[in-house]
C-alpha cells in the first residue's frame, strides 16, 4: 500500500452562514475545539473599523448594531454569486453590495473599498484557525472544509479560494450532510439507507446515503442554497417592520442600525419559540417610547410552513433519484440549527414515519464529521470512505444553445467525461468551450461556470484536429478540464475564465496582498490609486495636446510635456509623497486645460456643422 | 464476494504476480495498475462480459476498489500516483454507473461487440416517431388541462413500452442466456432481474437490438416527462 500518514494536524471546519467552528478527531473520536471562554462557535461576522482594521466573530457581532453598515454577516450567501443572484438578499442586508465592474460579481462595499466574499470568508476562517491553534497549542495549516451539498462549482471554488487566502490548505471540500452522516455513523455503525436533513442558517440540503461496511456512498442529493434560518428570521423581521410602520408610520427598513437590531431580535424570538408558545419583544423607540410586539408559535409555524414544504419537496425528489421509497429508509438525521424548530421535526417524522435522530448537537455535527474526514485524509483512519456525488449536471453548449450533459447529476465523484472537438476554419489554433451547470435543456436556463479556451492546437485544415477534452470533477466536486490533440499528441494549454469566481491570478493577487500587513496594505492601495490617477491625467493631457483646435504656444506645449515626463518617472519610482504632490499640482493645472479643451471641441463641432450646411 | 474463481482473464499483477481481479488495481495486493488501451468497464469491475450481471458481486468489487483507488487515501503519495488515483476512481465510478443502469448497460454491451452500431442504426421509423410524438402531444395537453388520469395512463403506457423493448433486447438472445446459465450453474440466472445481452457478434441482430434500445430511450424520456407533468 502506498498510503503514508501525513504528519501535520488536519482539522475539520464547518464554515457556516451564521456560525463557524472547528473540530479535530483523535483516538477517542472527534471533539469540538473551543476558545478560552469555552465557546465553540465563531459567529460568521466581520466588522470593519474606520482605521482599516477588522474584527471577526463574537467581537464583530457585539458591535454589529453601532457599526451596522460596516458589519458583514451571512457572507456565505454571496460566495460565487453575481449581483443578479443576490438582489433579493441585498434588500435586507445592513451593509451595501456592489457589482464587480469586470464580471458583475457581488462584492461588499465598505466605504470606498470593495471586498470579495472570498476575502471575508478568509477572515472568518482565520479566526476559526486561531481558536483551533490556541486549543491545540500548535500550528494548523491544513483543513477539511464543509460546504452545502447543493453548492455549485463556483461556490465550491470560492470556498477553496477563501481557504487559500486564509493561508490554509483545504485538503478536501466535503458536503455538509455527508459529514454529518459520518459523525452519526461512527457511534452506531449502522448499515442501510440514511436521509440527512440539513437546514442551516442560509442553506438547505438533503442527502440520501447508503452505508455499507464503512463506505458512505451518497445515492442522491438535493437542496436549495437559498433557504434557511435566515429566511425564518426575515419573515419575523418583516412582521415586526410592518407592525412598526402600521402603528407609527415609520419605515425602519431604511435605517441600517434599526434593521440590524431587529434582525437580532427576530432571531431571538425564533429561538424562543422552539421552547415557548408565545414570545414578545419591546422595541425602544427612544424618548421613553417603546413598542410592544408579540408572536405565537402557531403564527410562526403558519409563516414558515410554505418554506418547510419546499424542503420536503427536495426530500421527495432526492428519494426518487435514489430509487428508494420511504420504507427503505433506516434513519433520518437532523443537522443544522433550524432543525431545533419543533415543526421541522414533526414534519420529518410524518414524512418518513420514524423519529428523526437529534442526539448530536445540530450545530456541531457537521464539524465533527469534517474532523473525522480530516483524520481519514491525514492517514490515521482507513476504516471509513466517503463517496460523494456531483449535485448538478455539468455540460457544454452545443448547436442552437442546447445543453449537452457530460457529467450527470448524482454521478459519484471523482467523475469524468470526454468529448471530441475540432476546428471550423483552416489553421485555427484555439477553441473556446463554454461549460454550464444545471438541469435544464437549454444553456440559457443553466448557470455558466466559465469559458475554457484551448490554445496551442497545431495548425491544420479545418475539421482535421481531433481535440479530446477531458472534464474531470474531482473529489471536492470541482471541475478541471484538460485537452489533448490526438493526431499530434500535443497537450493544449487551457485558460479558464470563471463566470462567477476569481481567476487563479486574482486569487494569487489577493493572497499576495493579504500577506502584506494592514498598514502596508493601505499604503499599497494608495499607491495603486495614485498611479491610476497619474496615468489617466497623462493620457488625458496627451489627447488634448493632439487636438488641432487647441491654441497652445510652443512654451505651453513644452511645459506640459515636461510635466508629463516628470509624472511618468514618479509613477516608475513609486515614491508615494512625491507622486501625490506632483499629481495633485498637475491635476489643478490640467483642470483648466480640460475646460478649455471641452470648449474648443464644442466650438470646432459647431464650425464643422456650419460649413456642412448649405447657406 | 460470492464468486471464488477469477472472473477476468487479465495479465498478472506486476507487484504480486497474482490475478489482479480488475484492470484498475490489484485486489490481492492493493497496488494501482496502469490500464491498457483495451480495458473495458467489465474488466474494471472484474465482471464477466457475458452472463447475468451479478449486481451484488459487482458491488463488493466496486467498494473494495473504491477503498484502494479513492484520492482520500493517496494524499501523501507522489503527484503521479495522486493523478492516477483520481482518474482511476473516475473510471471506476463510470463503470459502476454504466453497468448498473438498465439502459446504459445493454447499450455499452452492444457497442463493445459492434462499435458504432448505435449510431449506425439510430434512424427510427416514421411510424414509430409518429406514435411517440402523438403520445408526447397527448401528455402535453393532459398537463395543460391538469388531467391526472390521462397522465397516469400515459405513464403506464410508456412503462409497458420500455419493458417490451428491454425484454426484446434480452429475448433476442434468450437461448444463449439459458445455455450459459446451464453451463455455469448459476441459479436464477434465467430469471435474472438485470438481463445482459449475451450473444457473440455474429449472433447479434445488431440492427434490431440497436433500434429497440433507441426506442426505449424515447419512451424513457416520455416517462420522465410524465413525472414532471404530474407535479
Amino acid at each position: 500500500m502506498t498510503n503514508q500518514p501525513i504528519d501535520d494536524v488536519v482539522i475539520g471546519i464547518d464554515l457556516g452562514t451564521t456560525n463557524s467552528l472547528a473540530a479535530i478527531a483523535g483516538p477517542d473520536g472527534p471533539r469540538i475545539l473551543r476558545n478560552a471562554d469555552n465557546e465553540p462557535l465563531v459567529p460568521s461576522v466581520v466588522s470593519f473599523l474606520d482605521d482599516g482594521e477588522h474584527v471577526v466573530g463574537a467581537a464583530a457581532r457585539a458591535i454589529s448594531i453601532i457599526n451596522a453598515t460596516r458589519t458583514v454577516h451571512s457572507v456565505k450567501r454571496l460566495m460565487g454569486r453575481s449581483m443578479d443572484d443576490v438582489t433579493e438578499d441585498a434588500r435586507l442586508l445592513s451593509y451595501t453590495l456592489a457589482a464587480d465592474t469586470d464580471n458583475n460579481l457581488a462584492r461588499v462595499a465598505i466605504g470606498d473599498r470593495l471586498i470579495t466574499p472570498q476575502e471575508i470568508s478568509a477572515m472568518i476562517l482565520g479566526e476559526v484557525r486561531r481558536v483551533a491553534e490556541q486549543a491545540l497549542g500548535r500550528k494548523v495549516e491544513k483543513a477539511v472544509i464543509t460546504v452545502p451539498a447543493y453548492f455549485d462549482d463556483a461556490q465550491r471554488q470560492a470556498t477553496r479560494d477563501a481557504a487559500k487566502i486564509a493561508g490554509l490548505t483545504a485538503l478536501r471540500i466535503v458536503n455538509e450532510p455527508t459529514a454529518a452522516a459520518l459523525a452519526y455513523g461512527l457511534d452506531t455503525s449502522r448499515q442501510g439507507n440514511v436521509v440527512v436533513y440539513d437546514l442551516g442558517g442560509g442553506t438547505f440540503d438533503v442527502s440520501v446515503l447508503k452505508i455499507t461496511q464503512g463506505v458512505f456512498k451518497v445515492s442522491s442529493t438535493s437542496g436549495d442554497t437559498h433557504l434557511g434560518g435566515d429566511d425564518f428570521d426575515r419573515l419575523i423581521m418583516e412582521r415586526i417592520l410592518a407592525s412598526v410602520s402600521e402603528r407609527t408610520g415609520v419605515d425602519l427598513s431604511v435605517q441600517p442600525q434599526a434593521l440590524q437590531q431587529i434582525r437580532l431580535s427576530a432571531e431571538g424570538l425564533k429561538i424562543g419559540l422552539s421552547e415557548r408558545d408565545e414570545v414578545e419583544l419591546e422595541i425602544d423607540l427612544g424618548d421613553e417610547q417603546a413598542l410592544h410586539y408579540s408572536i405565537t408559535r402557531d403564527e410562526f409555524e403558519a409563516a414558515i410552513r410554505p418554506l418547510l414544504e419546499r424542503t420536503l419537496d427536495c426530500c421527495r425528489s432526492a428519494m426518487k433519484d435514489a430509487g428508494l421509497s420511504n420504507e427503505d429508509i433506516l434513519d433520518v438525521v437532523c443537522v443544522g440549527g433550524s432543525t431545533r424548530i419543533p415543526l421541522v421535526r414533526q414534519l420529518l417524522a410524518e414524512e418518513f414515519a420514524c423519529k428523526p435522530h437529534t442526539e448530536l448537537d445540530p450545530d456541531q455535527v457537521v464539524a465533527l464529521g469534517a474532523a473525522i474526514q480530516a483524520s481519514v485524509l491525514a492517514g490515521g483512519n482507513r476504516d471509513l470512505l466517503l463517496l460523494d456525488v456531483n449535485p448538478l449536471a455539468l455540460g457544454i453548449e452545443t448547436v442552437g444553445g442546447a445543453f449537452a450533459k457530460l457529467v450527470s447529476r448524482n454521478a459519484t465523484i471523482p467523475a469524468r467525461a470526454t468529448e471530441m472537438f475540432s476546428t471550423s476554419v483552416d489553421n485555427q489554433t484555439a477553441i473556446e468551450i463554454n461549460v454550464y451547470q444545471g438541469e435544464r435543456e437549454l444553456v440559457r436556463d443553466c448557470r455558466q461556470l466559465g469559458a475554457f479556451k484551448l490554445r496551442g492546437i497545431p495548425g491544420m485544415p479545418a475539421g482535421l484536429p481531433r481535440v479530446e477534452v477531458t472534464f474531470l470533477v474531482d473529489a471536492d466536486g470541482v471541475l478541471t478540464v484538460s485537452a489533448k490533440e490526438q493526431r499530434s499528441g500535443i497537450e493544449t494549454a487551457i485558460d479558464v475564465i470563471p463566470s462567477h469566481g476569481l481567476t487563479p491570478a486574482q486569487v494569487k493577487d489577493i493572497v499576495r496582498e493579504s500577506i502584506v500587513k494592514a498598514r502596508e496594505d493601505f499604503g499599497n492601495r494608495e499607491l495603486v490609486e495614485l498611479k491610476n490617477k497619474a496615468n489617466s491625467l497623462v493620457a488625458g493631457t496627451r489627447r488634448v495636446l493632439a487636438m488641432e483646435e487647441m491654441p497652445f504656444t510652443d512654451e505651453q506645449r513644452a511645459e506640459l510635456l515636461a510635466d508629463i515626463a516628470n509624472l511618468e518617472s514618479l509613477v516608475q519610482s513609486e515614491d508615494v509623497p512625491a507622486l501625490k504632490a506632483a499629481a495633485d499640482a498637475f491635476g489643478e493645472k490640467t483642470q483648466a486645460l480640460a475646460d478649455d479643451a471641452i470648449g474648443a471641441a464644442i466650438k470646432a463641432e459647431l464650425n464643422r456643422e456650419r460649413t456642412q450646411l448649405p447657406s | 464476494m460470492t464468486g471464488s474463481q477469477p472472473v477476468v482473464e487479465a495479465e498478472a499483477c506486476p507487484a504480486c504476480s497474482e490475478q489482479p481481479g480488475s484492470s484498475l488495481a490489484c485486489l490481492k495486493c492493493g497496488c494501482l495498475l496502469e490500464e491498457g488501451d483495451q480495458s473495458d468497464h467489465y474488466q474494471r469491475l472484474g465482471q464477466p462480459p457475458t452472463g447475468r450481471f451479478d449486481i451484488e458481486r459487482a458491488e463488493a468489487v466496486y467498494l473494495s476498489l473504491s477503498r484502494l483507488l479513492h484520492p482520500d487515501f493517496h494524499g501523501a503519495d507522489d503527484e503521479r500516483t495522486q493523478a492516477l488515483a483520481v482518474s482511476h476512481s473516475a473510471l471506476l465510478n463510470e463503470a459502476w454507473r454504466v453497468l448498473t443502469d438498465e439502459q446504459l448497460r445493454p447499450e455499452y454491451q452492444l457497442e463493445l461487440h459492434d462499435p458504432g452500431a448505435l449510431d449506425r442504426h439510430k434512424a427510427l421509423s416514421p411510424a414509430f416517431l409518429m406514435e411517440a410524438m402523438e403520445l408526447s402531444e397527448e401528455l402535453e395537453e393532459a398537463h395543460d388541462r391538469g388531467c391526472k388520469e390521462t397522465i397516469a395512463r400515459i405513464r403506464s403506457e410508456a412503462e409497458r413500452a420500455i419493458h417490451e423493448r428491454m425484454t426484446g433486447v434480452t429475448e433476442g438472445c434468450m437461448h444463449t442466456i439459458e445455455r450459459i446459465a446451464q453451463d455455469a450453474h448459476v441459479p436464477g440466472a434465467e430469471r435474472g432481474s438485470l438481463p445482459s445481452p449475451l450473444l457473440t457478434p455474429h449472433q447479434w441482430n445488431t440492427e434490431q437490438i440497436a433500434t429497440m434500445l433507441h426506442q426505449a430511450r424515447v419512451y424513457r424520456r416520455i416517462l420522465r416527462d410524465t413525472e414532471t407533468a404530474g407535479k
